[in-house]
């Protein structure tokens, strides 16, 4: 009884450990909310049953001074945005006597569709052209722009993927703040989509390991929890079984003596 | 010494693992949070305006963690929800790359974000988490995280 105490008591503050471990490896940073605000539904270029149409497009002219691309943020007018980028300044190599950029986000219809995975939402265009409508090369920076799409509601464990000369292919991808938001850094603009399922360990790819670590927690502790349960069960009621010769208690008298038997 | 009730410590256990299940489901990056509600009925204006003073205007900032400095004034912030609303009286709603990610009392915080260029907003709302009318935003605020 008191080893199993002991026990216990051992596996309870195993448990907080391993909790206190994994918020200092993963802290959760962010604050309590006091409500909970639904997002739109997702709208689809081509919907389907109860799905919304109707997808928005982003197109903005951008005024350049000096010889440097502006910073800009575009977004889709979703809330939130169905596709979004932001680039910082000078991200963008301009063409010589450019003065301002056009920068549009297009919902389109995929040019093909990805081997490796199902596209979840819209394929989207992102493209910036200057005065002539000739496109601007990405400039080779560390982050200087981020692309952001939203999938639609359920999807967890989405990528975000490029097609480029004839084949999509995984880039980079971080969660974006929404289970369903996903963030890349690009190194090229055109179509980009997220997509789901048959990722080879793409970057966001598997179950967060926190996710995953809270759940086999839990497991664990259900099943120590059972253990305890089945060990201090109630000991099983005698059963009582009658018959001939059963059922009675025995008797403390001494049995009739059996007359001699001859022997000695 | 009282003795324990034999259920006690499989409850212990079975409370340890909601709280190692609500540990993952608060996990970083999958915060529950978006847009704000449409329909509210007639809001008040509000006299307040809010600032965004750090990160600046096209910062480059190193690591993940983004320190958050705002600058409200005409108003004040109040720690309670309440449907009792005063157009001075609210809480200041943060958005990273248009998507809410903190409701908080304060004009401080930090915030996580992936390595990336991100675009800031603070808003600043009535006591009960909606929006003033019209709606009081700061101006936006792009910066670029490098890990």
């Amino acid at each position: 009884m008191r080893s199993d105490r002991r026990l216990g008591w051992l596996l309870v503050l195993a448990g907080g450990a391993i909790a206190l471990v994994l918020q200092v490896a993963a802290p959760v940073g962010v604050p309590l909310y006091d409500g909970v605000v639904i997002p739109d539904p997702y709208r689809y270029l081509h919907p389907t049953g109860n799905e919304l149409g109707d997808p928005n497009s982003y197109t903005a002219t951008e005024d350049v001074t000096g010889n440097q691309s502006p910073v800009f943020a575009a977004a889709t007018d979703e809330s939130p945005p169905q596709a979004q980028i932001v680039a910082m300044q000078d991200a963008f190599q301009l063409n010589a006597g450019t003065t301002s950029l056009n920068v549009s986000i297009t919902p389109v219809d995929p040019v093909a569709p990805p081997t490796n995975g199902t596209i979840a939402g819209n394929v989207y265009r992102f493209a910036v052209t200057d005065d002539a409508g000739q496109p601007v090369a990405p400039k080779s920076c560390e982050a200087c722009r981020t692309l952001v799409l939203r999938a639609p509601d359920g999807v967890t464990e989405g990528r975000v993927q490029h097609f480029a000369e004839g084949a999509w292919t995984d880039v980079k991808t971080d969660h974006a703040g929404l289970a369903a938001m996903y963030q890349s850094n690009l190194d090229a603009l055109g179509d980009f989509a997220v997509v789901t399922g048959a990722t080879a360990g793409g970057p966001s790819g598997g179950l967060d390991p926190l996710i995953f670590g809270g759940i086999a927690l839990a497991a664990f502790f259900a099943v120590v929890a059972g253990l305890f349960w089945y060990r201090r069960r109630p000991p099983p009621v005698p059963v009582v079984r009658l018959g001939p010769g059963r059922g009675r208690m025995p008797s403390k008298r001494r049995g009739p003596r059996r007359p001699p038997s001859g022997r000695s | 010494m009282t003795p324990h009730h034999p259920r006690q410590l499989p409850r212990a256990f079975l409370a340890a693992g909601a709280l190692a299940l609500l540990l993952a489901a608060c996990s970083p990056g999958q915060s529950q949070t978006t847009g704000v509600p449409s329909s509210l009925g007639p809001r008040p204006a509000s006299p307040a305006q809010v600032e965004i003073v750090q990160p600046t205007p096209n910062a480059n900032l190193t690591g993940t963690t983004v320190h958050i400095v705002l600058k409200l004034t005409g108003a004040t912030i109040v720690p309670q929800t309440t449907t009792a609303i005063r157009p001075d009286e609210g809480h200041v709603h943060l958005y990273v790359d248009n998507v809410l990610v903190s409701m908080n009392y304060g004009l401080e915080q930090d915030i996580t974000v992936p390595a990336g260029t991100h675009v800031l907003k603070a808003e600043f709302v009535a006591a009960d988490h909606a929006p003033f009318n019209p709606r009081v935003w700061s101006t936006e605020t792009i910066f670029t995280v490098r890990s």
